[in-house]
């Protein structure tokens, strides 16, 4: 089988002095060529989104049927509400009856404003 | 079972009926659906609304679980429990897919998902929203008490501290 030749520019033969022999080793036919990937192209993005579907509607099915019962009959809020109104009642009461006190430290504040601006 | 992507419909008639025949050949409640109100005139829009919160009702559909219906409006933003958006730029993107054929693997995922929308389905949806309302506010209420609470605890301290100093320098 007859030698392909190979087509180097004039410029470029010049730095090549010397490495014929080397050139002839190289083997013009056998160069590695990439395969084309003939497979059809695997799309996963339906398949993510049907999983990430069956996630969701997993998580909803949970939430409304154990969490939402679950909250219904455990219900803690109304026994909280009724610890925190009586606390918010009795401190209250408490800052009232602090602030009603002719020494306290309220009444001291607001006379002395409420003179500074009659004297005036 | 149809795959679980957006899909839009038409709708040209609001009446009861046609609305329910259309909302059950397209699988309104089993996928997620949106359309869109070409209508201009207020009372109109108001009707239209009426009518399918009305079919929907009838057809044991809520309008957001397990598959939302959209209804692109852009004269009104609440009505009743409907999902009203203003364009489609406000669809989810979760359920913006192309349709396509389905694998054997991808068949197998959809059988899931029909199991759970079905059972979601079976559960009194709208009983269930109606008392997480009522949690929804009892935390509100808990929530404010809790601050109001705060707030006056803060001044007994703070006046607290003041006597003490006021004493120590006297």
């Amino acid at each position: 089988m007859a030698k392909k030749k190979l087509n180097i520019p004039k410029d470029k033969l010049k730095d090549l002095e010397g490495f014929e022999d080397v050139l002839d080793l190289v083997d013009i036919d056998k160069r590695e060529v990439k395969k084309k990937d003939t497979r059809p192209a695997q799309n996963f993005a339906i398949y993510d989104f049907l999983e990430r579907e069956t996630i969701r509607l997993k998580k909803l099915d949970e939430f409304f049927s154990t969490k939402v019962p679950n909250l219904n009959e455990n219900k803690q809020y109304t026994s909280l509400i009724k610890d925190q109104k009586n606390n918010r009642n009795s401190l209250q009461s408490n800052l009232t009856s602090k602030m009603r006190d002719p020494d306290s430290e309220f009444h001291h504040f607001i006379s002395t404003h409420f003179n500074k601006f009659f004297d005036n | 079972m149809k795959n679980p992507v957006l899909t839009e419909i038409k709708i040209s008639d609001y009446s009861y009926m046609s609305l329910k025949q259309l909302f059950l050949s397209n699988h309104v409640g089993k996928v997620p659906i949106y359309f869109s109100l070409n209508i201009e005139k207020e009372e109109l829009i108001d009707r239209a609304l009426e009518s399918v919160s009305r079919v929907i009702k009838d057809l044991g559909i809520n309008p957001k679980f397990p598959f939302p219906l959209y209804i692109i409006c852009t004269k009104r933003t609440h009505y009743k429990n409907l999902n009203l958006i203003k364009n489609t730029l406000q669809l989810p993107e979760h359920f913006k897919k192309k349709p396509q054929k389905l694998k054997n693997k991808e068949m197998g995922l959809l059988l899931k998902t029909e199991i759970s929308s079905s059972r979601i389905k079976n559960l009194d949806i709208d009983e269930k929203m109606e008392f997480i309302k009522i949690i929804k506010e009892n935390q509100k209420l808990l929530s404010e008490l809790t601050r109001e609470a705060y707030f006056y605890q803060n001044i007994l301290e703070k006046m607290k501290k003041e006597n003490k100093h006021g004493k120590e320098k006297a």
